[in-house]
């Protein structure tokens, strides 16, 4: 019995999404986007972003929001901006889903280069 | 070993297995070959010092391609000897090959991850970066601000090799404002030097004539694209050949345009696409289009990319 609550529990835990408040984007990054990575099973991008301030973050359509120039979605552009700690990157395996990526957070708003 | 423990050890192993699936680096790679994981390759490889792939133009940090060339094979052999004990000595040998091969993918994606999973990158403090300038393109005079770090109150921001505007001031190290000098009309690599070092050099700026129309972006279509498909840009200003397309997951250089008024692109097909199958579920992202040519930099257009 607790075998099979243990896997409900871990199984639901993979589908779970952070969404924190639009007023909580108050710590920033920036840096170079080095990597752009779809996520299937939770509809949203991880980014990888180098120095001086980088890690990966999520965007999540409808959420985040992206200022001039808009390049966030390929290698290359510097982006400035601020996120959200929490958020996921899930992937699907057969029967669930499961972390693809490691975010340390959620873009809030961003700003890029050209 | 019970069934309990042999459950908990597969569940927790599955994230584990699920992030070394999801890696970019899957395949072998060599020379000739093209792919969007050879552009990744050449990213990782430009993040060490030791092995850029070019240190300016073509394969250079920001300028990375989906072409496996020499320069590539060359910066792959000095991360292969750079890491000689864990890839060349287990199987023998003594010089890198310039293959992306099991042993090379196998250490890549443990430095790659383990650069991942640390919460943040702090770079060095004497790290000077150019991020963006406040706009791409301009007459001599105009006032731009360029955003990046490690900017000093003396520093030297060139167009190009050849014109530079000397003691710029930076009162917060962040930002850096100054008139466009008078240069002649032309794309202009934009970077800065100071006493803490110099920059990248991938920030570009068009310095104009004032008299040229700049090209325009009057519409962009379909709205809604999927990957694969060609996607046509209305406008004026565009020029027969040396259009660059700055598309939103990819950049498209020297495009023609043979009336001055059209150009199209297609999305590639490997576009953001994902290790794991289809969700059933669409996304779609907006993708913003801006073109670039000798004579400025247009307004931006987007259309919806489905995923």
């Amino acid at each position: 019995m607790s075998v099979v609550f243990a896997f409900l529990l871990v199984t639901v835990s993979f589908g779970l999404r952070v969404r924190s408040g639009r007023a909580l984007g108050i710590l920033p990054f920036g840096g170079q986007i080095l990597s752009v990575q779809y996520c299937p099973c939770s509809w949203n991008l991880a980014i990888t972003v180098g120095p001086p301030v980088g890690g990966v973050f999520t965007y999540e359509p409808g959420f985040s929001t992206v200022r001039a120039f808009y390049q966030i979605f390929r290698p290359g552009p510097w982006v400035l901006g601020t996120y959200n700690p929490g958020g996921s990157c899930l992937t699907f395996c057969s029967w669930c889903c499961m972390p693809a990526n490691f975010p340390i957070g959620t873009i809030d708003v961003v700003g890029t280069s050209m | 070993m019970n069934f309990k423990t042999i459950f908990c050890v597969v569940l927790f192993a599955i994230p584990l297995i699920s992030l070394a699936d999801s890696e970019s680096f899957t395949r072998t790679l060599k020379l000739g070959m093209r792919g969007e994981d050879v552009r990744s390759l050449q990213i990782f490889l430009n993040a060490d010092v030791e092995t850029r792939v070019a240190e300016t133009g073509v394969g250079s940090n920001g300028n990375e391609t989906d072409y496996f060339g020499p320069a590539t094979k060359r910066a792959l052999i000095k991360f292969q000897e750079k890491y000689r004990a864990e890839i060349l000595t287990p199987i023998g040998l003594v010089s890198g090959t310039g293959i992306f091969g099991a042993k090379t993918r196998a250490k890549a994606l443990t430095l790659k991850s383990s650069s991942q999973t640390s919460a943040v990158i702090q770079a060095s403090n004497n790290d000077v970066i150019v991020m963006f300038p406040s706009q791409y393109s301009g007459t001599p005079g105009t006032m731009i601000t360029i955003s990046g770090a490690g900017f000093t109150d003396d520093n030297t921001v060139y167009f190009g090799p050849a014109y530079a505007v000397v003691k710029a001031v930076s009162s917060n190290k962040q930002t850096i404002t100054l008139k466009v000098p008078s240069v002649p009309k032309g794309t202009y690599s934009l970077y800065v030097k100071n006493s803490q070092g110099e920059s990248n050099k991938d920030a570009f700026f068009v310095v104009t004539d004032g008299v040229t129309p700049e090209p325009k972006i009057e519409s962009i279509g379909p709205s809604q694209a999927a990957r694969g498909a060609r996607v046509i840009i209305k406008g004026s200003g565009f020029t027969l050949n040396g259009n660059t397309i700055r598309g939103g997951t990819n950049i498209f250089e020297d495009i023609s345009s043979a009336d001055g008024a059209s150009l199209s692109f297609v999305v590639p097909p490997s576009t953001l696409t994902a290790t794991s199958s289809e969700s059933g579920k669409k996304v779609f992202l907006p993708l913003w289009v801006y073109v670039v040519n000798e004579n400025g930099v247009s307004n931006g257009k987007s259309f919806d990319l489905e995923l």
